[in-house]
Parts: C-alpha cells; sequence; structure tokens
C-alpha cells in the first residue's frame, strides 16, 4: 500500500512537471516575461547580463515573471518555483526567482550547491538588494539586482565565505554587491514636470514684478504708532477646558519577506523537498 | 467776502514763500530771509486784525447750485485776479500773477489746525522721487518712462486728525494645544482646548487719520509714517507756497478708522503673548478707549499726476520723509514675454536636470 502511493505521487510529478514544460517553458532562456513587465529591450539586455552573471559564478541564475500561477493550477508560490525549476534542469546548481504577478508573490528558489551558497540569511540579503525596486515596479533594476546579488554569494560561497548568520546575527564585513541601478530617461514625465515647474516659476517671478508696481495699500494696524513699552498686562489667565483624544489604527506591516523560512535566524538554508523529489531552499514572500 | 492773506517781503513787496531747505520765510526777488518766529508774531496781529472788506458778487447763472455751494472766490491782493477754489481750499496760488496766497477764514475757531508738519522736500525732491520710483520694474511700459510728463505736481498740506488713546483691552482667545503618541495598535492625537484671558492697556499716539475726501485714504497710509517730532505748532505761514486744504472729514468720522487699526494692533500685541499653543484665535475683543484725544495737523504732502493711455496715474511723496508711493501700469506685452521666457528656461534647465540625473 505504502509503495502504491509513492508511485503514485512520483506518477503525478512527473506529469506535472512534463505538462509544465512542454507547455510553458518552451521559450526558454534565463529570463522569462510572461506577465511582460520588461520591454524587449530590457529583456534582451537583462538576459545578457544573467547570462553573464551566472558565467561568472558557475551557477544557473533565472528569473520569470508569470501573469497568474493559478492559470497552471499553482496556489503555493513555493511549489510553483519549486517545478519551474524543476521544470527546466531539476540537477542544476541554480537560483530562480519567480514571481506571480496576479498574487504579487515572489519565491527565490535554490537547488544543487545554492542551497548551501545561498542560505537563509543570503536569500534576506538579496531581498535587501531587490525588493525597493520590486515593490515600485522597477523590474529591471530588480532583477538586476537579484542577478548581480546572487553571483556575489554564489561566488564568495564557492570560496568558503558562505553569507550566514552568526550567533543569530547577519555576518559582518562581507563583501557588498556593486550594483548601480539603471534609469531609462523618462523624457515625457520629465517633459511634463518641466513645463509644470516653469510655468509656476514664471508665475511666480512674473506676480513678483507685477507686484513690485503696487505701491499703495492701506494699513491694517497702528502697530507703528503704538508707545514702546506702554503696555501693561493687569490680569491673563489660562483655563483647560477639555480634551478629545481620537485614535487611527495604524497600518499592518504587510512585508512577508522571509517570513515562510521559519522563526529564528539558526543559522545555513532552510531545506524543503518538492513534490518532484527534489530538494530546494530558499524564501519569498509578496512586494 | 473771503479773505486772503499774502506774506509781502517788508524789503521789496514781493510775495513771501516757504523754503523747505532753509525752515524760513524767503523773499523769492530779493532773496531776504525770514525767521519762523518773527512770522509767528505777525500772525498773532494778524488774527487780531478784523478787515471788513465786502465784496457783492453777483452769482453766475452758469453754474448749478450745488456747484456754486462748493465753490468760493477769492481776489488776488497782489493783481487783483479772481481766484476760485473749492470749499475746501485753505492755501493757493493766484493762477495769474503766481502769488502764494491763504485764505485765513479756513483757519478760524475750530477749523485752525493744532500742528502743521513744515514740509523738508522740494519739487525737484519729488521729481526725482518719481524718476527713482519707475526704476527696476520690469513690467513697466517703456513708453511710460520715456514719454511721461508729470500734467501736475503739488505741494499740499493734507489735514489729518491725529489720535492719542490709551486701550483698555479684555480679550478672550481660544487655543490649542495637540498631543500625539501611539502603540502597538493605534495612533492617537489629542487635542486640548484652553480658554485664554488677558486683560491689559496699550497706549497710542498719533494715529493719523486723512481728513480730505479728495484724497484717496490708501495712498496716505502709504506714504506713513511722518515723523511728529517735527510737528510744530501751526502757523499760516508755513503754508505759503503751497496748497492746503481744510478737513471735510470731521473727528467723530474720522476716529472709526483709528478704531479699526488701534484695535487690530491691540489684538495682536496681546495675542504675542498667548504662547505654547498650537492654534490661537481671538474669541471675543472688549475694547475701552481712555485719555482720547484728538488733534489736528496738516502734514505735506507731493502729489504727482500723470496721464497714459487715457488713464490718470496719481502719487504721492511724503514731504517729509520722501517715501514715495503710486501704482503703475502693467505692460502685457511685456507681461506674456518674461513668462514665456521665464517658463521656456526653467523648464528646459529642469528638464537637462532631470535627464542629468536619471539618465
Amino acid at each position: 500500500m505504502k509503495h502504491t502511493r509513492k508511485v503514485l505521487t512520483l506518477l503525478i510529478a512527473l506529469t506535472l512537471a512534463f505538462t509544465f514544460c512542454v507547455c510553458t517553458f518552451a521559450a526558454g532562456g534565463r529570463v522569462y516575461d510572461e506577465a511582460d513587465v520588461l520591454s524587449s529591450d530590457e529583456e534582451s539586455r537583462l538576459g545578457d547580463i544573467i547570462d553573464e552573471a551566472s558565467a561568472k559564478c558557475g551557477a544557473e541564475i533565472l528569473v520569470a515573471v508569470f501573469d497568474d500561477m493559478a492559470d497552471y493550477g499553482y496556489s503555493d508560490i513555493m511549489l510553483f518555483a519549486d517545478n519551474y525549476v524543476e521544470s527546466i534542469d531539476p540537477y542544476a546548481n541554480s537560483v530562480a526567482l519567480v514571481i506571480s504577478m496576479e498574487e504579487r508573490d515572489y519565491w527565490i528558489t535554490t537547488s544543487g550547491e545554492c542551497i548551501d551558497y545561498i542560505t537563509d540569511a543570503g536569500i534576506e540579503s538579496i531581498e535587501d538588494y531587490m525588493l525597493s525596486y520590486l515593490s515600485s515596479g522597477d523590474y529591471y533594476n530588480a532583477f538586476a539586482a537579484f542577478s548581480a546579488r546572487c553571483e556575489t554569494l554564489i561566488t564568495e560561497g564557492r570560496k568558503g565565505n558562505i553569507y550566514d548568520y552568526t550567533d543569530g546575527n547577519e555576518p559582518e564585513g562581507y563583501p557588498e554587491t556593486d550594483f548601480v541601478a539603471e534609469h531609462e530617461f523618462p523624457a515625457a514625465r520629465s517633459g511634463i514636470i518641466s513645463t509644470i515647474v516653469g510655468a509656476l516659476a514664471a508665475l511666480f517671478s512674473t506676480s513678483s514684478m507685477k507686484s513690485n508696481l503696487r505701491s499703495v495699500s492701506a494699513k491694517s494696524n497702528a502697530a507703528s504708532y503704538a508707545i514702546s513699552d506702554s503696555m501693561n498686562l493687569m490680569n491673563q489667565d489660562d483655563v483647560f477646558l477639555y480634551s478629545n483624544v481620537s485614535a487611527v489604527p495604524k497600518p499592518r506591516n504587510t512585508d512577508s519577506s522571509g517570513g515562510s523560512r521559519g522563526g529564528g535566524h539558526s543559522g545555513g538554508s532552510t531545506v524543503h523537498v518538492s513534490p518532484g523529489g527534489f530538494s530546494h531552499g530558499g524564501g519569498g514572500g509578496k512586494f | 467776502m473771503s479773505q486772503l492773506q499774502e506774506y509781502k517781503c517788508p524789503c521789496c513787496g514781493g510775495a513771501l514763500k516757504f523754503d523747505s531747505s532753509l525752515q524760513k520765510m524767503k523773499c523769492p526777488y530779493c532773496d531776504t530771509e525770514f525767521e519762523m518766529e518773527a512770522l509767528r508774531k505777525y500772525d498773532l496781529r494778524l488774527e487780531n486784525q478784523q478787515e471788513n472788506m465786502h465784496w457783492e458778487s453777483t452769482p453766475d447763472t452758469g453754474w448749478s447750485a450745488e456747484e456754486a455751494q462748493n465753490l468760493r472766490s477769492y481776489v488776488c491782493k497782489s493783481c487783483g485776479g479772481e481766484i476760485i477754489g473749492d470749499a475746501n481750499t485753505a492755501a493757493t496760488s493766484c493762477p495769474y500773477c503766481g502769488n502764494p496766497v491763504v485764505m485765513m477764514q479756513q483757519f478760524t475757531g475750530t477749523l485752525r489746525p493744532d500742528y502743521v508738519i513744515p514740509f523738508r522736500l522740494d519739487k525737484n525732491a519729488a521729481k526725482a522721487g518719481l524718476m527713482k520710483h519707475l526704476e527696476g520694474k520690469k513690467l513697466l511700459p517703456k513708453v511710460f518712462k520715456d514719454e511721461n510728463h508729470i500734467d501736475e505736481i503739488k505741494g499740499i498740506y493734507v489735514p489729518f486728525w491725529l489720535f492719542d488713546a490709551t486701550a483698555q483691552a479684555s480679550i478672550k482667545y481660544k487655543a490649542t494645544r495637540t498631543r500625539v503618541w501611539e502603540d502597538a495598535v493605534n495612533m492617537y492625537t489629542e487635542i486640548s482646548h484652553y480658554g485664554i484671558n488677558r486683560e491689559g492697556a496699550l497706549s497710542f499716539t498719533n494715529v493719523p487719520v486723512d481728513g480730505s475726501k479728495n484724497i484717496d485714504d490708501a495712498l496716505m497710509e502709504s506714504i506713513e509714517p511722518f515723523n511728529y517730532s517735527e510737528m510744530v505748532d501751526f502757523q499760516t505761514a508755513y503754508l505759503a507756497g503751497y496748497l492746503a486744504d481744510k478737513y471735510d472729514v470731521d473727528e467723530e468720522t474720522s476716529c472709526i478708522r483709528a478704531n479699526e487699526r488701534i484695535r487690530k494692533s491691540t489684538e495682536e500685541t496681546f495675542k504675542s503673548t498667548v504662547s505654547g499653543y498650537a492654534t490661537v484665535e481671538v474669541e471675543s475683543s472688549n475694547i475701552n478707549l481712555e485719555d482720547s484725544k484728538a488733534k489736528y495737523a496738516l502734514c505735506p504732502v507731493w502729489l504727482l499726476n500723470t496721464t497714459w493711455n487715457g488713464q490718470k496715474y496719481t502719487f504721492a511723496m511724503n514731504g517729509q520723509t520722501g517715501k514715495f508711493v503710486g501704482d503703475l501700469p502693467v505692460d502685457k506685452g511685456k507681461y506674456r514675454k518674461y513668462f514665456a521666457a521665464i517658463a521656456a528656461g526653467v523648464a528646459a534647465a529642469s528638464f537637462l536636470l532631470q535627464f542629468i540625473i536619471f539618465r
């Protein structure tokens, strides 16, 4: 009975993996943008960057952005990401960033040697580099930052310098990744902003010039005619009357990044086994 | 009959004028100068001198009754020419011989001013003041400055009421303080309300109110302040060579404006003693004036009139301090050019800056 169940599970997993592979990943490449969050130029340049980073660190760095993982029958981003990686090469040393836009879920999944090189602390470090870009919709820089940090972590890991918690704290003195965000100049937006700024500046300046032509105005008070030191304050009292207090609920912190790696900074990578029977590390959340 | 006073030079018989730079009376014909004290005594003698010169004049049927009521006719003692002035004209010059004359009956009884501030600045200073006033005005039509000619320039003693008073104030203010804090769940804002009371006194002296209907009140308030330490007891001799009006807005009417200004200043001054609150506003104020008195003074003002594009522009200069005011026209073409140039320049700079930063 137990043997039958194992065989059945394996068959289902293989069927799913096959379906996934055939239907979805025929396009290939290290960047897959089903959701069209990147322009074709960005996708091309990003492909070059990630190819180069992968070659340098000797591991597969992958990025995939989907409209909705539910379209593929998934509701768990971790399982979805694991299956994505396994559908390409289940035995590769890889780290993949998988995003489902509908749920705004992301997951970084590691396989092979990368499980050791990119620990839970490493995942948090990657998130530190890329999440701000991801949250603001700057996907190009988010993926470039992901690639750059992965390259550093894997390269250093191969030298034995693994980014991991020391006594529950993040490591000190670990090399930073030299990442400079690229920005495409938003000409249309800048044009509108510049026009508004120019119009406001002109309005302010010409108003000032206009007011320079006006010098006749009635005086509002008689301050110039108050006799200095003539003020005699004979009685003063300040009485508290009442107070009212209003309470506004604080916005809840919805940032769940890293939360799926379990509590505590115990070091190393939290490893799980996918339905396909392969081990993965990683972490993710919402952006 | 109307009574005119001219100041004749004892040496040559020419008409004397008050010289603002010398602060003396001076004969423009023989350059003889006379001390004001000597003329003050002369003034006193004139007041006791009751002339009885009765002139019958036949009303011109061309004037309406209302017009005639506001007109006064005088005869120049020097040339015999007829001088027409309005009901408030107190000093002017003969249009025929140019001699300065003072209508003495405009200063009799309650109409006699208590004080006068003599002119310190002359007509040339007023002209120079206008030229300086036109400088540096980028939106001023070029032709206004280039082709501008002064239609009229006149030194006039403007009647002012000067009010002295001590304001006894009892003012209530509403004030709030705000405290903000938070816990794990909520952000809290506590607003505490206070009732503030201030009672006390504040004294004012020489709060001026223009006593002439003909002259724009805002124009006169714009050339404030006068230096009242130079104010002297009234003598008609100071008026020689200038125009002067008697007041046609009485003390009771003028005190309304003085009260407005005193009330505002009192509320603001006492409000400055209310500190440590996020907001303060006047809830009610009760201000009573004590030791209030009004003085009637003549203050020196140069009035200049120009016409441009069919519109009349009036400027005023404080004849004592030289403060010059007067609204000027806007050149709409220049305005559009400046607007376009600044907008284009700033927009281009902004675009370039963004390009450098974001590229």
